[in-house]
């Protein structure tokens, strides 16, 4: 088995602008799949994710209506919920009782619907934990390969832009262009849209935000979840994203976008510390034209299994939907058997910023370089990088992803040049060749000739 | 766990840390300890390899390595400790440091005095909100200075500046001279906040253009940086519709603001004056936790390094006044900033010394008074400008006419003659 | 010929008004001390600046030695200079102030180190 990926990395498509949250599973449209497989898909993830060393935090959500004529639309999403099997829930009334649960929220915020099981994670760090756990068990990955063409004969044959691949089926999974892929074999069923939302994350702060919040979606809202803010599994505060018809490959962000969010999320809390805002980025939702996802066998060849459309609660229901798509393989003629030699245990790199000093010292002991930290917003050690690069990093993004350095309140500034350095000491390769994220994202110029 | 016992530690072993060493060894304290991040002492200057610094300290034209130097060539002849390559996680009850280093591991060290001289670090794209592609090629402006400097390599070919502070006028030049093309220094303000020495001979020397009342509105550019938007602003600071321009280029450099760095601080509960960016400190340097005092960069924004070794110095006093039982940190009258002033240090005061305050003006203004109404104090100056700090000097005896203790807080203001 | 230049001397940063010919300063008026007047001679007649660049070192914890001009040498041929002095590699052990270059391009003034780096 093969996963063709067309960046250099893992997990550099809609994945990297995440907004990190395991559904509880109340919300979507009647009937969809986004909806049914919610609340088992929560179920699966929390349970996979210990085998997995995937940190979880299971902070409860909390949808606020700020105004009493919403009470009934937030009655209809906790039936919805109810309906649909999602335990753990409830309806608050009163501005009182909700502020026990959240402090800074505003005065006009009069009911709000809880559900317990709603938890926030790292997406990257699922991404990390599937493709090591994945690489451990014998799949193999293939990055820079752009698939260009697919001949649909007897077997499939992937020309990508660096090789050409024989396969008996395919799982197309490509994101914001499972559309252009499924174009290659004839199948012109769907169509994927880019939704651009914009998010902007915020420093450490201790106690202004404790759950999930999402503001009560109403009439023409409904088709995306509003604009969130909740804490991030490392304790920075996330608030976004919007929703903005794009193209596939535009990922910037605007100045009005600010303004918007700004305003949006100012309707449900007070004090909120924007003076704190470290970095701003974009992610593309892969919208399909039924707003629902598509996982289903092709109908040109059904040993094409499209997995489209997969935009939010898509993370939620990552290890449904893999079950789903192993079904389909199966009727579509695979013989797949339990393999008794998967192994389904991985653990994350040691991170010195989970640990106390003497588990640390512990760690030091076996490896000096647990003790040279390297990115210092985030405490990452020299360890830690090295690692990374052992287990697919090679370029500054890519060890941003996977350990973290990089992504506090100096934005690089300590860290850049020392990761530059154990990049090119573990690599063997020129400073000059490292890049921010592949492929022309050089860091510094040549050096200058002596 | 391994725990070390000093009389005096200095986190940080850039100027500042280093003259409050000398100035506490000076004075016969023994167990003095730095404790430096970097592999060697320094802090910021061995990367300023421009010459400006020592003007008033040393009667002398040094450039930044130059003026490190003495300072470490002075430790060198002295019982002082230092650990490089060791980083300070935190401050815990007692003065507890917690520190990492490759030589011993997790270790703490129990500090009968601290004082803190962490520096600063730069304000980021990320927090001021330039809009656009997320590519590679926008760095700080220090960043590329350390790149160029130290390790040799240039960020890349056609440069855009933006912020025209000391570091980015420094930086215009210096990759002029490695031979660059810079394309401009733009600064969002209707003035420049760098030192007017450096305004002629960084940019008017090399014809680098400086467009005032203009900033970076949008970043292009999918994996390297490819061209920034220039968009003129008004007087709020925001863009004038139609008045931008693309600018192709590789590489922006952002000289768009220092800010203290204290989070150390905040681990021990210092408190911290969100104006300076600095802790809380009394005429003596002394933050509001017991035995920790804070000097240079990471108390508030220096101009000159000079003023950083002062402070150095007077932090050492403190400190070892302290250790002697001579005198106890001053909670008393709060002084607080008023009419043009952006920031204003020390923030208490007890009236039972002389108090030179440190102030930085928001903008400038000619035939101005320094003016604290409580204490009926005025101080002409002439001339106030935000990249240069202001130093009032109030005796005293002029506090003890009035009786500081009545008074809970005084305003500082700066006001233009009428 | 008049120029209008911004004296450095002090942070006053006084605005003088220069008169001058081809040998020598007419004139120098708005500055509030003597300082200006130097300054506006010497800037006019013969600006210098202090040199300051980096040249290569082979170190374990350093790739460039910070060097400088021991005074000042003439404005207009700093980047000329510096393409030169950048030619030049240095050894460690090295001290600040140690002479990199005597005599650079028999301008009579030496190019020194401003920096110790010992390995």
């Amino acid at each position: 088995m093969i996963v063709l990926e067309k960046e250099a990395d893992i997990g550099w498509g809609t994945t990297k602008a995440n907004s990190g949250i395991i559904h509880a599973g109340y919300a979507g449209e009647a009937e969809s799949l986004k909806l049914r497989l919610s609340p088992r898909g929560n179920k699966l993830f929390r349970k996979n994710a210990q085998e997995l060393d995937i940190p979880v935090k299971k902070l409860g959500s909390l949808v606020n209506a700020n105004n009493r004529s919403q009470i009934a639309e937030l009655e209809k999403l906790y039936t919805c919920g109810l309906n649909n099997g999602v335990p753990n829930m409830r309806i608050i009334k009163g501005n009182k009782k909700i502020r026990e649960l959240e402090p800074n929220i505003k005065d006009e915020v009069c009911a709000s619907l809880l559900a317990k099981d709603a938890c926030i994670v790292s997406p990257y760090e699922t991404v990390n934990a599937l493709y090591e756990n994945s690489k451990a068990n014998g799949i193999s990955f293939l990055f820079n390969n752009n698939v260009i063409k697919i001949e649909n004969n007897e077997k499939f044959l992937i020309h990508t832009d660096q090789a050409i691949i024989e396969t008996e089926y395919i799982i197309n999974a490509a994101g914001l262009f499972t559309d252009n892929i499924a174009a290659m074999i004839g199948d012109t069923s769907f169509k994927i849209e880019a939704v651009k939302g914009q998010y902007f994350l915020i420093d450490k702060e201790e106690d202004y935000i404790r759950h999930i919040n999402f503001p009560l979606a109403t009439g023409k809202n409904k088709r995306s979840k509003g604009i969130l803010m909740a804490p991030t599994i490392d304790g920075n505060i996330l608030i976004g994203p919007n929703y903005v018809r794009s193209d596939k490959d535009d990922l910037s962000t605007e100045d009005r976008n600010y303004r918007e969010i700004t305003d949006k999320i100012g309707k449900y809390f007070d004090n909120i510390p924007f003076d704190r805002v470290i970095t701003s980025f974009s992610g593309l939702r892969a919208v399909s034209d039924t707003n629902d996802f598509i996982i289903s066998p092709s109908s040109v060849n059904a040993k094409f299994i499209n997995v489209a459309g997969i935009q939010s609660p898509g993370l939620t229901c990552i290890f449904v939907i893999s079950k789903m798509v192993v079904d389909m393989l199966k009727e579509a003629g695979s013989k797949l058997e339990n393999n008794k030699k998967f192994n389904p245990v991985r653990y994350g790199i040691k991170r010195f910023n989970q640990n106390d000093p003497i588990r640390n010292n512990v760690l030091f002991r076996e490896n000096k370089d647990y003790a040279n930290i390297v990115c210092r917003c985030e405490k990452v050690t020299e360890a830690e990088v090295v690692e990374a690069i052992k287990r697919g990093a090679g370029t500054l993004d890519g060890i941003k992803f996977r350990t973290r350095a990089g992504m506090g309140r100096c934005q690089g500034g300590y860290c850049t040049l020392r990761i530059l350095k154990i990049l090119s000491r573990e690599l063997n390769v020129p400073i000059e060749e490292i890049t921010k994220k592949g492929d022309g994202s050089y860091i510094v110029g040549e050096r200058a000739k002596q | 766990m391994n725990r070390i016992k000093m009389d005096l530690v200095v986190i940080g072993g850039g100027p500042g840390g280093l003259a409050a060493a000398l100035g506490a060894y000076e004075l016969g304290l023994k167990k003095i300890l730095i404790i430096e991040r970097e592999s060697t002492l320094g802090g910021i200057l061995p990367q300023c390899i421009h010459n400006g610094f020592g003007l008033q300290y040393f009667k002398k034209e040094l450039t930044g390595p130059e003026y490190a130097q003495i300072f470490i060539d002075k430790i060198k002849n002295t019982k002082i400790g230092t650990l490089p390559d060791t980083m300070a996680l935190s401050i815990g009850r007692n003065r507890t440091i917690t520190i990492s280093g490759r030589d011993k591991g997790i270790r703490e060290i129990e500090a009968k005095s601290i004082v803190l001289a962490l520096g600063c670090r730069e304000r980021t794209r990320g927090a001021i909100n330039i809009p656009g592609t997320r590519p590679s090629g926008i760095f700080t402006a220090g960043l590329v200075q350390k790149m160029v400097n130290i390790e040799g390599y240039p960020p890349g070919k056609e440069i855009v500046i933006l912020g025209s502070g000391d570091i980015g006028l420094i930086m215009a030049r210096r990759l002029k001279f490695e031979g660059y093309d810079v394309k401009g220094v733009y600064e969002i303000m209707p003035f420049s906040t760098g030192l007017k020495r450096n305004i002629v001979q960084c940019l008017e020397d090399y014809n680098i253009p400086l467009k005032l009342s203009h900033t970076v509105t949008k970043i292009y550019g999918d994996r390297r940086l490819e061209a920034v938007e220039i968009s003129e602003v008004g007087r709020n600071l925001k863009p004038i519709a139609r008045k931008s321009k693309k600018i192709t280029c590789d590489t922006l450099l952002l000289s768009v603001g220092l800010i203290p760095e204290n989070e150390l601080a905040a681990t021990a509960g210092i408190a911290i004056d969100k104006y300076s960016g600095g802790p809380v400190v009394d005429e003596n340097m002394h933050t509001s936790v017991d035995g920790i005092f804070a000097c240079g960069n990471s108390l508030y924004v220096n101009d000159l390094v000079d003023n950083v070794t002062k402070d150095g110095y007077i932090a050492a006093e403190s400190a070892c006044a302290y250790l002697e039982g001579k005198i106890k940190r001053n909670t008393k009258t709060s002084v607080l900033a008023g009419d043009n002033i952006a920031y204003i240090v020390p923030q208490r005061i007890s009236g039972k010394s002389d108090i030179i305050f440190r102030i930085r003006a928001g903008y400038p203004m000619e035939n101005a008074y320094v003016k604290i109404p409580e204490i009926n104090f005025t101080k002409k100056t002439r001339f106030v400008f935000p990249g240069e700090m202001l130093f009032i000097k109030v005796k005293k005896q002029y506090l003890k006419k009035i009786n500081l203790m009545n008074i809970e807080s005084i305003v500082v203001n700066i006001e233009q003659e009428k | 010929m008049k120029k209008r230049l911004t004296c450095i001397e002090c942070p006053v940063g006084c605005i003088l008004d220069i008169e001058y010919n081809k040998s020598r300063v007419l004139s120098v008026k708005g500055n509030e001390c003597s300082k200006g007047e130097k300054f506006a001679h010497d800037e006019i007649i013969d600006p210098r600046r202090v040199l300051t660049t980096t040249i290569g070192i082979e170190s374990a914890l350093f790739n460039r030695l910070p060097v400088r001009s021991r005074i000042d040498v003439p404005r207009d041929q700093v980047m000329d200079m510096i393409r030169q002095v950048k030619k030049i590699k240095a050894k460690v052990p090295v001290k600040a102030g140690d002479i990199i270059i005597k005599d650079f391009l028999e301008s009579g003034i030496d190019i020194i180190s401003s920096f110790t780096i010992e390995k």
